[in-house]
């Protein structure tokens, strides 16, 4: 690791100043819990020579109802989101995301908005999102911008942001508040390890006709950034709820995946979980939605 | 003061055991007590001293430059570029120890392990060269720029191909090491790379075979995983005076690491000192040579204290526990009884032997397992590959082979219809029945370890195996090691001026305990309270011999070393206090710390100190020397009346369900068995069960070095995952079997290993248990399950 300018900003304001100053004339980062970022920089070779902390940018920090939606501050750590009355009330998929991300030490530390942004495909704070639909508030020079997180990632840690941008707010809908939505994770052991396969299943129930309304679902971990199952989707839309819909479902969901074999597991064995997990993800979402009704 | 041989003759062999009595306990206060570990408060805040945080004025970090192919001979090493950067002190290569060290290989077993690299490469990860600077940083930056230049030659990985003809030869040649006893016998050979093959012949198994009813033949196999300590491996070495060595390591061997190190340099060993501190754990990792040749010649070189700690990714490429393929074949009788068993095993030891040909040969000698049978024929390949050298790893190979024996043994009762359980009982061997190798069994209870098993897992209470997707099963299995034999153990014990007391022994204590256990044992014997008594560290300066800290044998040899080193001491005390009180020895008795006469004069330890020196000062020195008996095994047949100091029975029983659309098994209950003779601190006998435990349950289910030829592809904890506190089982237990062993100290036996026996054919027999799928290889990771799953159901998973 090599040395570096540091500097610890209050706000959002203050953090995109900096960025703008010094982003055109050197290697900018930006650090917030840092349980990435720090492996990052101990073993890759481009070390930056500026280092912008937003851990303390007090406008970054609360998880707040506005018109728009439900909005989670970019450094919210993973612990916060799983203490919130709020999101536990309305998505206990995301408090349960959040608490399948490492340990305590990195769930304390750690932030929703660095999560995204490394945008490693078995990211876990990504399906349940996506499942949701949410939207990705960015803060530059010129003000804030939109883009839906679907968007956001472009590839295996790359996304949409520029080098003098910031991710300010994870933005979920007001239209999906509330949606039942459940996340799974498979690793190879219980805690501490990376998804082999993650995902996440959100649906209205029309009660009248007990059909899926608006299904979501997403998955992690199987492509080279995390996707939507938009053929399962399309299949649920407007179908009857029973069992065998939701396999179907999942093997459906097979075909929107395309995994890759690594020493963790094979593409074979990957894509028997995305059917089994989306299947039990959409069981899980149904609970909920009978719990809540 | 060694004990004389006395074992239990084998006149009766009768089939039934003979009824046991427990022999009565005497009334004890230290021994049996669950004292908690006097270092506990130590660990906690900090104060506790570990080697790896040790730093020496004036001090070189080295960092290894690790060769980057498996095969290949060494074609040239330019380390211009990496001397050139600011900071690098010298970049050592092979060459360079060979003008210190005109010979430099070392191994505990055979002289084959270079200390750098000369001439050629063996593994991936070897060591090629070390930079030393004073900053870290720089010398792993300049560790990079070392150039190496290869000519690869053709690698093998696989243990039984590499036995093969053609296949290519890792070591030209072989010298044996011979300085242990036990592995004296082994010869010098070249034009292969079994390293040695081990056997044992009882009965005669072809005969058995042919007149047996049923024979079942089966292949098990285990893969490569590392002890992942978290203390990683470390060693510095500064000069002492104008001719001598300090080495400080984090070795479970100091003993040994004096000694291979003088023998290297070619110095006496008084003029090497070893020491150690606590271990963050070693379970086999930090045996005989790591780094510590290295460093002692990287310090001898450039006459500066030199320091090499290993990162955790380095662990991977320093010594792993040995994959193994265990082909084994059994005769059975029509009612149930095992006639004849013949288990041919491959070891796959990597490039450097280590201590691979001990494993081989004491691990395999047991390849039959516990049980009572004429006909056995055991053979054990001690093989080379290109894969990092593989050592010892708690239990010195006895899980890859109770992995095969006990899997199969349930393969063979559900075959016939026997109860697993009753299929055991029908056939293991009893007390005062002669083993494989015609060492007879005794002081084992193993009897006692099945009745235990199936009091927790209530056994005979009908088992709900589940519906849906999810199953349950319960499974058993019983395993057994011998401990290594002929080791020696030494010990001091200091009475000081003020009647205060110091146990000096060089067992290394690397979190199991032993320090505990020692103070315990002379506090015992002397009287006082455990808490009271300190014990030195090893140092070899300060403590005397001893072979190691291994193979469960610290309790047992260096217990009874402890013991007889306090009685000694015991013995002095008493002649000073006869000497003071003008009376007779018999006229005094040793009680509570203190002397008695049977006139009521009453002298303390204190007292008795200024009594002898005429003030408060002095010592008293005990000593005590342990050597159980041991006759070597005849080299054709393996058979030798006396070939363990005593045996170490285990069983383990799970109960798990099983995800059967995701292969993945959650144990949510397991028991482990130990017979341990007698706990000394009973809390920590059940901690070293459990945590064997939890340890095997990893290797069991998802622990496996990954390799891409000869790379390990997951060296390091973010992708080789061991047991987190959420995989521990739900219900895990351990279960204490306590006989006194006849010549044990207070009658303990070892209990370092035994938790990890049994638990992998455990778990395996419960998922066969609950769905009748049965799995050869390990580790049962959910992938291979729903694949062996999806097999028998006729629609196998796609491979990619
Ligand atoms: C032991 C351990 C276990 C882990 N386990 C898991 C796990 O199970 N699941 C999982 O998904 N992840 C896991 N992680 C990864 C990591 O903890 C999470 O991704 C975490 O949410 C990252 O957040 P952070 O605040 O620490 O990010 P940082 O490390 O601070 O930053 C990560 C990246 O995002 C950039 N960045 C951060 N915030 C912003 C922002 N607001 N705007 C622009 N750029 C930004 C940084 O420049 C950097 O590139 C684990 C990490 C560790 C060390």
């Amino acid at each position: 690791m090599r040395t570096f300018e540091f500097f610890a900003v209050k706000d959002s304001h203050d953090a995109v100043a900096v960025l703008a100053k010094h982003s055109v004339s050197s290697k900018v980062r930006v650090i917030a819990g840092g349980t990435d970022l720090l492996a990052e920089l101990k073993f890759s070779p481009q070390s930056p020579n500026v280092v912008v902390d937003i851990s303390r940018a007090e406008d970054l920090k609360s998880i707040t109802l506005t018109d728009d939606g439900l909005s989670i501050g970019a450094v919210v750590t993973h612990s916060q989101i799983m203490q919130s009355p709020i999101i536990r009330e309305m998505f206990p998929a995301l408090a349960n995301a959040a608490h399948v991300i490492g340990a305590v030490q990195t769930r304390n530390l750690g932030t929703l908005g660095g999560n995204l942004v490394t945008a490693v495909p078995s990211m876990d704070g990504g399906p349940t999102l996506m499942a949701l639909e949410a939207i990705i508030s960015i803060a530059g020079p010129d003000g804030r911008r939109q883009v839906p997180l679907n968007e956001f990632f472009v590839g295996p840690r790359k996304t949409v942001l520029k080098a003098d941008e910031l991710l300010a707010e994870i933005i979920i809908p007001r239209r999906n508040l509330g949606k039942p939505t459940h996340f799974l994770k498979f690793g190879l052991r219980k805690g501490q390890a990376l998804a082999l396969v993650n995902a996440a299943a959100s649906f209205w129930v029309d009660w009248e006709k007990h059909t899926f309304v608006a299904p979501r679902i997403a998955l992690g971990a199987v492509a080279p950034k995390v996707i939507r199952a938009l053929q399962a989707e399309a299949y649920l839309e407007g179908r009857e709820i029973t069992p065998e819909a939701m396999a179907e479902a999942g093997r459906i969901a097979i075909g929107d995946a395309k995994p890759i074999s690594d020493f963790r597991a094979s593409a074979g064995y990957r894509r028997n979980l995305v059917g089994v997990l989306t299947k039990r993800a959409l069981e899980g979402a149904y609970a909920l939605a009978q719990a809540k009704r | 003061m060694t004990i004389p041989a006395r074992f239990t003759e084998p006149a009766d062999t009768t089939v039934e055991a003979p009824p046991k009595a427990k022999r009565k306990a005497a009334v004890r206060r230290e021994v049996g007590r669950s004292i908690p570990r006097l270092e506990s408060h130590a660990k906690v805040d900090g104060s506790a001293e570990y080697i790896y945080h040790l730093r020496l004025p004036g001090m070189l970090q080295g960092k290894i430059c690790r060769s980057t192919v498996p095969h290949g001979r060494i074609v040239r090493i330019d380390a211009s570029a990496a001397l050139a950067i600011e900071g690098v002190h010298a970049v050592i290569t092979g060459e360079d120890i060979r003008t210190l060290i005109p010979d430099p290989y070392y191994g505990p077993a055979f002289h084959d392990q270079p200390i750098l690299a000369i001439g050629k490469v063996r593994y991936v990860g070897e060591p090629v060269a070390v930079v030393l600077a004073a900053d870290l940083h720089v010398a792993e930056e300049a560790a990079d720029q070392v150039v190496v230049e290869y000519e690869p030659l053709e690698p093998v990985f696989d243990e039984v191909a590499a036995t093969k003809p053609g296949a290519p030869i890792i070591h030209d040649s072989l010298r044996p090491a011979g300085m242990f006893p036990d592995l004296q016998y082994l010869k010098g050979r070249s034009g292969t790379n079994v390293a040695l093959d081990a056997r044992v012949l009882h009965g005669d198994v072809e005969k058995g075979f042919a007149e047996a009813d049923q024979v079942f033949e089966n292949v098990f196999r285990s893969r490569k995983v590392v002890h992942a300590t978290f203390e990683p491996t470390v060693s510095l070495a500064e000069l002492n005076g104008s001719n001598g060595l300090t080495i400080h390591t984090s070795s479970q061997s100091p003993s040994y690491v004096r000694a291979e190190v003088s023998r290297l340099l070619g110095w006496p060993e008084n003029r090497v000192r070893v020491r150690t501190a606590f271990l963050g754990g070693s379970f086999g990792a930090k045996l005989y040579i790591k780094l510590e040749a290295l460093v002692a010649a990287c310090a001898l070189l450039v006459r500066k204290p030199v320091r090499i700690g290993l990162t955790m990714e380095e662990e991977f490429y320093t010594i792993t526990k040995h994959g193994a393929t265990v082909r084994i074949k059994t005769g059975m009788a029509k009612d149930g009884r095992i006639v004849a068993r013949e288990v041919e095993t491959w070891w796959n030891g990597g490039a450097y032997a280590d201590i691979g040909p001990r494993v081989s040969q004491k691990s395999g000698f047991t390849a039959a397992g516990p049980y009572d049978i004429e006909n056995v024929s055991l053979i054990n390949y001690a093989v080379y590959t290109n894969d990092p050298p593989a050592g010892a790893l708690r239990g010195f190979g006895i899980s890859q082979i109770v992995w095969a024996y006990e899997c199969q043994n349930d393969i063979i009762a559900r075959s016939l219809g026997i109860d697993p359980l009753e299929f055991r009982r029908r056939n293991i061997l009893h007390d005062g029945r002669p083993h494989a190798t015609g060492t007879i069994m005794t002081n084992a209870e193993i009897d006692e370890v099945l009745d235990r098993l199936s009091d927790r897992m209530h056994w005979d209470v009908l088992f709900d195996h589940g519906s849906g997707p999810v199953r349950r099963g319960r499974g058993l299995a019983i395993g057994f090691k011998a401990c290594i034999a002929p080791t020696t153990s030494v010990a001091v014990v200091n009475v000081y001026g003020d009647g205060s007391c110091c146990v000096s022994c060089s067992t290394v204590d690397m979190g199991q305990g032993s320090d505990t256990a020692m103070a315990q044992i002379a506090a015992e014997t002397l009287g006082i309270s455990t808490e009271t008594v300190r014990v030195i560290h090893p140092d070899t300066d300060v403590t005397p011999y001893d072979m190691a800290t291994l193979g469960s044998r610290s309790t047992y040899h260096m217990g009874n070393a402890v013991r007889l080193a306090a009685e000694d001491a015991r013995a002095q005390l008493l002649r000073i206090a006869a000497a003071t009180l003008q009376t007779d020895i018999e006229e005094l008795e040793y009680r509570d710390g203190a002397v008695i006469s049977r006139s009521g004069a009453r002298m303390t330890m204190r007292g008795l100190m200024l009594a002898r020196f005429g003030m408060q000062a002095g010592t008293v020195i005990g000593m005590g020397t342990f050597t159980p008996p041991y006759t070597k095994p005849d080299p054709r047949t393996g058979q030798s009346p006396q070939i363990t100091p005593y045996w170490m029975l285990a069983g383990a029983a799970a109960e798990i369900e099983v995800d059967t659309e995701t292969g993945r098994i959650r144990v949510t209950k397991l028991v482990n068995v130990g017979d341990v003779g007698c706990a000394i601190n009973p809390a920590i006998a059940k901690r070293q069960l459990n945590g064997a435990g939890t340890m095997q349950l990893g290797f069991t289910l998802f622990e496996e070095m990954r390799f891409n030829e000869g790379q390990v592809i997951n060296a390091s904890l973010a992708d080789y995952k061991i047991p987190g506190m959420l995989d521990v089982p739900e219900d895990l237990s351990a279960e204490l079997v306590e006989f006194p062993h006849e010549h044990g100290p207070f009658g303990a036996k070892g209990v370092g290993e035994t938790g990890m026996f049994s638990v992998s054919p455990a778990i395996a027999n419960a998922l066969c248990d609950a769905i009748g799928v049965r799995i050869m290889e390990l580790p049962l990771t959910p992938e291979r399950v729903l694949r062996a799953i999806r097999e028998s159901e006729n629609r196998p998973l796609e491979s990619e």
